[in-house]
């Protein structure tokens, strides 16, 4: 869900109703008017007006045995993700698809080992459907499998053992952002693959192909 | 009242200025009652030791008290000023760092050494993008610049509702 930041919706700055449906979605659990009123930041006679919008528009729905509560549905977690922005020119997405495969060129021919080698990249989602402003752009990255290290465990917490073993994985996908994560999603390969829609490789070969 | 230079426009916004004469004896009576279980529940003699029974009664008895000094402080904030709980605000002082923070729970105090009453403002903290923190955030306002987030992310300056009636 990508919402225009000039464009107020059920009367509330986007950048607010995100920020509150985030700390809602984040509970897992049922709400009350309060946690509302607490996570919009505003007083009840405000925040009120607003909640029943978003059961009206399907956002939320009141328990059956308590009408006091709500239950957050899927469009309120597709809410909490959602990316407040202008969009993307499909001039300016082409040209940052050029830098992307530029610096996956680069990745792999250094011979840095803080990043993984990349073995393919993907672009799926509104770039492939040819229309002028995108919400974003989504690319799919698949690292070479055969470049996974193994790190010792030895005198590391099991916490600090997964996150230094998964830093090339961070730093390559990061380096492919390109410092613009509000114009950039970067997906694992799998997960385009998981959602079955249509993509096109743009460098590399796919794996398993 | 304003500060061009600093872009700070000062208003008198102490509790003094609006509390009806019921509510600044109420405000007292559970101020005194505070600090008077405060000083029985900390003896100045060390050697007096509350049984514990006894310490949570006047424990009870303290939160019972300081609860109702919130729920009338969060009532005169509303009444007067229109800051209901769960606002933002932003507070500005010329000689303070600025303070954004959500209201999640207030009372007033007397200040001893300025014979000034305050508004305390308990809440959390806003993050650098603007969005609500975890971190606790407290201030303490009489004279300052305090502006209010609106839900379509613009601030209104806060004003005494009978002179922002006024002003309309």
């Amino acid at each position: 869900m990508k919402l225009d930041p000039d464009k107020l919706m059920f009367a509330v700055a986007p950048s607010i109703l995100i920020d509150c449906a985030v700390q809602l979605h984040e509970r897992e659990s049922d709400f009350d008017l309060d946690d509302f009123c607490q996570a919009l930041g505003a007083p009840v006679e405000e925040a009120r007006p607003v909640l029943e919008k978003l059961v009206h528009a399907g956002f939320a729905k009141p328990d059956r045995a308590d009408a006091c509560r709500f239950h957050p549905t899927k469009k309120w977690g597709q809410l909490a993700l959602a990316n407040v922005s202008r969009g993307l020119a499909r001039a300016d997405a082409e040209a940052l698809l050029e830098k992307i495969i530029a610096k996956a060129c680069a990745v792999n021919s250094s011979a840095d080992d803080r990043f993984r080698k990349i073995s393919c990249i993907v672009v799926f989602g509104s770039f492939l459907r040819k229309v002028p402003v995108l919400g974003d752009l989504d690319i799919g990255v698949a690292l070479d499998p055969t470049e996974e290290r193994r790190l010792d465990p030895a005198g590391l917490s099991l916490a600090e053992w997964f996150r230094k073993g998964s830093a090339p994985d961070r730093r390559t996908r990061s380096a492919l952002r390109l410092r613009k994560p509000q114009y950039i999603s970067i997906h694992k390969f799998d997960e385009v693959i998981e959602l079955k829609t249509p993509y096109r490789v743009i460098f590399g070969k796919e794996p398993n192909k | 009242m304003s500060d061009e230079a600093e872009g700070i426009e000062l208003e008198w916004l102490s509790p003094d200025r609006f509390m009806r004469s019921e509510e600044r004896r109420r405000v007292r009576q559970l101020l005194r009652q505070q600090k008077s279980l405060s000083d029985q529940k900390w003896p100045i003699a060390g050697d007096i030791r509350l049984a514990p029974a006894q310490r949570e009664k006047l424990d009870a008895k303290w939160r019972a008290s300081h609860a109702r000094l919130d729920e009338l402080s969060a009532d005169m904030l509303k009444r007067y000023l229109g800051i209901g709980l769960y606002s933002v605000l932003h507070v500005r002082h010329p000689d303070r760092p600025d303070t954004l923070l959500q209201v999640l729970r207030v009372d007033v105090e007397f200040n001893d050494w300025n014979r000034r009453w305050l508004w305390r403002v308990h809440g959390r903290k806003l993050r650098k993008n603007g969005t609500l923190g975890f971190a606790d955030a407290y201030v303490c306002f009489d004279l300052a610049d305090v502006r209010r987030r609106r839900l379509d992310g613009t601030w209104e300056r806060v004003l005494p509702l009978d002179l922002a009636d006024e002003l309309v």
